[in-house]
């Protein structure tokens, strides 16, 4: 509750051309934003860019005096609409990580890759997972159990009825057991 | 299986970009800012809508807050330390008020209610005895009114005692809401006494003395209740002892033998009162001295029967005692006010004092300076001669009776 009245007041500090209104609000989203972008693109200077451009036309809409109901939704229909750009320009397909490129995401960069998981399932075995999955299934199995968003903020971000958010997490937590069982097998 | 992914995909939350990136961009991102054209003036909508907000979100407790907030009002029964200790004539005293009522809606049983109009009983002693204190002009009527008040929650903790029984209520139960009763009456009764003493107007000092024979029967009943009780065997010791029940009973008995007392002090002062020697029939005193005395001997009977018999007879005849001592009381409020008035009429006549002439038989006169008020009083007894007609025909028929002349000839 306290966070969205924080937000509301970000925001008209914001339209001001306050600084320090623009810095928090970055603070608060670059990650998220660009593991999002990560999930899609699933290289790590691209999201970078990305991320970097979805800020700046984020910037230009509040300058331009443009009302924002929700900041959280409007940045990741932003970078959304940046990925689709991004694919629409390059011409170029998501590649999942096993056919990773030379100048793509390189290991040391991913902490994560380090690290051990109590699981059987490793971290690029998940990653691959994710990357196989579609498009808005990824979306919503990464806003969930990765950023662990509600329901609510799903269908706000996605533009979607939360039925429907619930429907593709079903779905999509199907497909990833039908990977699974066909990992185990083949 | 699913749940170690779905586990292991929180991991994810790793994934984040260069902490250098992170710092270049923010520093280029908002240089952007400054280059780009922004409106400066602050719009005051815009400034009014922030401290709206800011307001709003102060107030918004989390809701762990709300709970704790929702849960101190419910234990601390809702009574704030300053309503708590206000007096009529306070502006928080309405709120008192208030609370009491919901006090009373909130309560579950009957034993509780009467629990609760004790407690309020004893809210209004302590208002009135800080009322006594004070000094302001309305000090009479609000002792007035809070002793009302007073007299309506003591009859209401024994009514509610009394449907508590009715209820069924264990004698456990019903015998300690009496003994807290019977403390408080005591209390009740002490602070009614001095208060009494320093108030001035007549219709205080009736409410006063109302209230005090309401809480002093309200006292009787509780004790009775208790030893009945105790008597039959209804009552545990960790509620009341015999030792304690007897306690009880003598403090009654030598409550009586103090109201006893003052009666007996007060028949005294009559016997001794000279101008009251004159008017009282010496036979009406006589018989409130017997009384008085009859009283004396059953309340020593009582005293004696504490260690030998039951209580409960004790109490008989401590009621009986009581009895006799109420109807002496009577008696010699009777007797006071004939006494006042004989005072009040013997004192009016030094201002009528006539003279009056009277004819002998031998015709002359005789002036003598007379009172109507002598003259007056044996015509009641007569039967009924008016006399606001003709004072001279009173005298004639009065001092002269050897006279008989008209009244006319009188009148000259």
């Amino acid at each position: 509750m306290k966070e969205k009245f924080t937000e509301r007041i970000i925001l008209i500090k914001a339209l001001q051309g306050n600084k320090k209104a623009f810095g928090y609000i970055f603070d608060k989203y670059n990650k998220k934003i660009y593991r999002f972008i990560f999930f899609k693109v699933s290289k790590h200077e691209a999201a970078e860019d990305l991320t970097s451009q979805v800020f700046l036309k984020a910037w230009e809409y509040i300058i331009n005096k443009n009302k924002i109901d929700n900041l959280q939704a409007f940045l990741y229909q932003v970078a959304r609409n940046t990925v689709i750009d991004y694919y629409r320009s390059k011409e170029r397909e998501e590649l999942p990580l096993i056919y990773e490129d030379k100048d793509t995401v390189s290991q040391e960069k991913i902490v994560f890759l380090d690290r051990e998981l109590d699981g059987k399932i490793d971290k690029e075995k998940l990653l691959k997972i994710i990357n196989n999955l579609r498009g808005q299934y990824r979306e919503v199995i990464t806003l969930r159990y990765v950023e662990e968003y509600s329901i609510n903020e799903i269908s706000k971000i996605l533009n979607k009825s939360k039925v429907n958010i619930r429907v593709m997490i079903h779905r999509a937590l199907k497909d990833i057991k039908e990977m699974l069982t066909d990992q185990k097998n083949g | 299986m699913d749940r170690t992914v779905l586990k292991n995909l929180k991991e994810l939350k790793k994934v984040e970009p260069d902490f250098e990136w992170s710092i270049k961009t923010k520093r280029y991102l908002l240089s952007q800012i400054k280059t780009a054209e922004i409106s400066e003036a602050t719009k005051f909508s815009d400034k009014l809508r922030i401290i709206t907000l800011r307001l709003e979100r102060k107030f918004i407790p989390s809701p762990v807050k709300m709970v704790a907030i929702l849960m101190v009002f419910l234990m601390a029964g809702g009574t704030t330390l300053a309503a708590k200790a206000a007096i009529p004539g306070n502006p928080f005293y309405p709120i008192k008020t208030k609370i009491e009522k919901v006090e009373l809606i909130l309560v579950t049983s009957s034993k509780k209610e009467a629990k609760v109009h004790l407690k309020h009983a004893k809210n209004r002693i302590f208002e009135v005895e800080q009322l006594v204190k004070k000094d302001d002009s309305k000090k009479e009527e609000n002792i007035s009114k809070t002793v009302k008040s007073l007299q309506k929650d003591i009859t209401a903790a024994q009514n509610s005692l009394e449907i508590a029984e009715k209820e069924k209520e264990t004698s456990n139960n019903l015998v300690s809401v009496a003994i807290q009763l019977n403390q408080g009456t005591e209390e009740v009764l002490e602070v009614l006494n001095q208060t009494a003493q320093n108030v001035v107007s007549e219709e205080t000092k009736q409410a006063v003395s109302e209230v005090a024979e309401v809480t002093d029967a309200v006292q009787d009943n509780a004790t009775n209740l208790i030893v009945d009780k105790k008597e039959k065997g209804e009552v545990s010791d960790e509620v009341v002892t015999d030792d304690q029940v007897k306690e009880i009973v003598v403090k009654n008995i030598t409550k009586i033998e103090n109201q006893l007392k003052i009666v007996e002090e007060k028949v005294n002062q009559i016997n001794q009162d000279q101008n009251a020697e004159q008017t009282i029939d010496p036979k009406n005193v006589e018989e409130i001295s017997k009384k008085l005395g009859e009283a004396k001997l059953v309340l020593e009977e009582a005293k004696k029967l504490v260690e030998e018999t039951s209580l409960s007879q004790v109490l008989e005849k401590v009621q009986e005692s009581k009895e006799i001592t109420k109807q002496t009381q009577k008696d010699i409020i009777k007797t006071e006010e004939e006494i006042s008035k004989v005072q009040e009429e013997q004192q009016k006549p030094v201002e009528n004092q006539q003279e009056i002439e009277i004819i002998n038989p031998d015709n002359s006169t005789t002036s003598v300076v007379t009172s109507t008020a002598l003259i007056q009083k044996p015509l009641i007894e007569l039967g009924g001669v008016n006399n606001e007609q003709d004072p001279y025909l009173l005298e004639e028929l009065n001092e002269e009776p050897a006279i008989e002349k008209t009244p006319t000839s009188i009148k000259e």
